[in-house]
This record gives structure tokens, sequence and C-alpha cells, in this order.
């Protein structure tokens, strides 16, 4: 019976689906994983998969960065005067409302140009925020979960690489002005490291 | 104060020879995608992908775009960040794509014996598992490159899902 249904499903699937990877991937092996006796049928299963790959509310909420962005930086420098940095923002969505994509330029951040990418999406199976950024001041990208507070605070959360936690609590201010605020974890508490304030162009 | 300076810091990242490595890829490629999924004959499908070197040499930066179709995702869209990470020491991968709202993350090491990467990462399913993915990346030659991807269920036997051949446009 189970091995029917995996194969009706299989099928089906064969003659509907021609593109996406990560759907017809993930779908295959799932079929093994049900356990006996409780094996949703066909139409509940695509139904689910159907639900998992759909943008909805907590994409949404991600939104509120989509457009053009200027940004001031303040770095807290040990022992020293923060230091301030200028430079642009620009998000956008990207895969039909799934993810919204960063572009972060500061021209002269310690005398280089300063280029970090950004993706953050929701994954309604994880029922969390998850993101990952990249630049090219390091190799390692800062992989995040996220989570949208009931303040309106969207908090990242990834390892940074002295082998901690980083965090980055990101406000609104209105709809054309936000603020970001960089924690490194030391020693158990969270530091303040730095923060952006970004108007909207 | 330390001797290293904070510019120091910045810059003790910059991309080496692994990073290099990845420009192999670099170009606009055809996609033969073939897809097993349980009994009965494989899937295909085609497609394109551009790969361009991104951030300074840091990343491989993928953007592939299904041949349109008349399946559920006509227009199949994926983009992914193939990068190495000094501080751990691994290749690292990352994809996203219009058809789930998964970020895909993979680790994993190049074998210079082979030619080929060895990437580990997890996928979740429906019902809230996540089993083991594991894709091997192999250069066949400058204009000839292969995905393979495996699966392992819950009894621990790992097949193979996918197999996705690149030859150069």
């Amino acid at each position: 019976m189970r091995c029917c249904t995996a194969s009706k499903f299989a099928l089906t699937l064969a003659a509907g689906i021609a593109g996406g990877f990560m759907l017809q991937a993930s779908l295959a092996p799932s079929l093994a994983l049900q356990p006996e006796g409780g094996e949703p049928s066909m139409e509940e299963m695509m139904a689910e998969m159907a639900r998992l790959g759909t943008p909805g509310e907590h994409h949404e909420k991600l939104g509120r960065t989509v457009g053009e962005w200027n940004v001031e930086t303040t770095f807290m420098m040990p022992g020293d005067e923060p230091m301030k940095g200028e430079g642009s923002m620009s998000c956008e969505w990207v895969l039909e409302g799934r993810f919204v994509k960063t572009d972060f330029h500061l021209p002269d951040f310690m005398g280089q140009p300063f280029h970090g990418i950004g993706y953050n999406g929701y994954d309604n199976g994880k029922q969390q925020y998850v993101g990952v950024w990249m630049d090219n001041m390091s190799t390692m990208a800062f992989v995040t979960e996220g989570e949208m507070l009931d303040d309106g605070s969207f908090v990242s959360i990834g390892d940074n690489a002295m082998g901690g936690k980083m965090k980055i609590v990101s406000k609104m201010d209105g709809k054309d002005a936000m603020t970001d605020t960089f924690y490194d974890q030391i020693e158990g508490e969270w530091v303040e490291t730095g923060t952006m304030h970004y108007t909207r162009k | 104060m330390s001797e290293h300076t904070d510019t120091d810091c910045m810059q003790m990242s910059p991309p080496g020879a692994e990073h290099e490595r990845l420009g192999a890829f670099a170009g606009t490629w055809r996609a033969a995608v073939t897809m097993w999924m349980g009994p009965g004959e494989p899937m295909v499908s085609t497609g394109t992908m551009v790969n361009t070197m991104d951030l300074d040499g840091r990343y491989l930066r993928e953007e592939y775009k299904g041949d349109p179709n008349d399946g559920p995702f006509p227009e199949f869209e994926g983009r992914g960040y193939w990068g190495y990470n000094d501080v751990t020491g691994q290749y690292e991968g990352f994809w996203v794509d219009n058809a789930s709202n998964q970020m895909g993350i993979e680790k994993g090491e190049y074998d210079p014996r082979t030619g080929s990467w060895n990437m580990l990462g997890q996928m979740a399913v429906p019902g809230g598992a996540s089993m083991s993915k594991r894709s091997v990346i192999t250069l066949v030659s400058d204009n000839e490159h292969t995905m393979e991807m495996f699966f392992t269920g819950p009894d621990g036997q790992e097949n193979k899902g996918m197999h996705i051949k690149y030859v150069r446009a």
C-alpha cells in the first residue's frame, strides 16, 4: 500500500513537474519517511508542499526594508573614538516574494570599498526567519536565524568569527527610517559594537 | 591595543587558492537535469546557469533559469553562492529558489585526487523531519562539470536523487 501510493505520487509529479530542484528533491525522499498507517494522501502532500513553498504574512513583514536607503554607520573601536562611515543600501524582492536581497555599499571603509550582499527569507517549514550575509572583508558568511518581536524589532542571531554569537536588532522609525544595532556576545553578555542608521532616499 | 590594528583584522581574510579554484565554474553553462523520483523513468529538464565571481573573488555567484516548461514551475529560477570559509576551513554553499522557502546550506571539502567537492547538508521534508543531503560536484574538463545529489533516509541508505550535467555554452 505504502509502495503503491509512493509510486503513484511519483508518477503524477513526474508528469506534472519539469522544474523545481528543491521541491522535487525534497518530495522524493520524503515518501520513505512516512510512518506506517499515517501516510498522507497524494493530495495532502501536494497541498502541504504548496503551502510550505508559498510566501505569506511573514515574508511580507520583510518587505519593510525594500527600497533605496542612505546609511550612516558607527562602529565602536575599543580604546578609540567610534568610527563613522557613510554609504547606501538597496533592497529588493527576488524569487517572487520569497527573499529580500540586500546590496550594501560603503565607498570608503578604512580606506577600502565595502560591499555586502544579504538574503533574508522565512522558512514556513521551520517557522523561522532565515538569512545569510556575505561581504568582501571576510570569507565567513554570517548565517542567521531571525525573529520578529511584538515591538516590531527584527532580531537576527548567528555565529561570529570568534567562536561566539553576533546579534543584529533592526528597528523601524516610521516607514522611512530604521536603525540596526550590532552586538557581540562576550563572556555571556551582549555588548553593543555598532549601529547603522538608514534613511529612505 | 595589540599590534594587530583593526585594519589588519579587516584585511586578514583575502581570497586564496581555495577561492580561485571556484573560478573554473565561472561562465555560462547549459544544464541537463535528470531527477529520480522513485520507480519509473527519471524526469529530465534543461536550463541555463550563469556563474560569476563576486565580492572580490570570495564567492561564485550562481544564477539558474530553467527553460520554460509546462510544469507547475514554468519559470523555475534559483540562485546560489559558493565560497570557502577561512575560519572553518570548509567550502560553503547557499542556495535559494522559487520552488520553496528554504535556504539550502551545504558545507564540505574539495578532494584533489578526484577533482570533486563533497558537500553535506540537511533538507527539511513535510512533517518537520529533515534528511541528509550530499552533493558531489566534479570538474570533468574546462568545459564540463557535473553535480550529483544524494539523499539518506532514516534507514541510512543513500539514494541518488539528481544528476546535472553542465556544458559550457
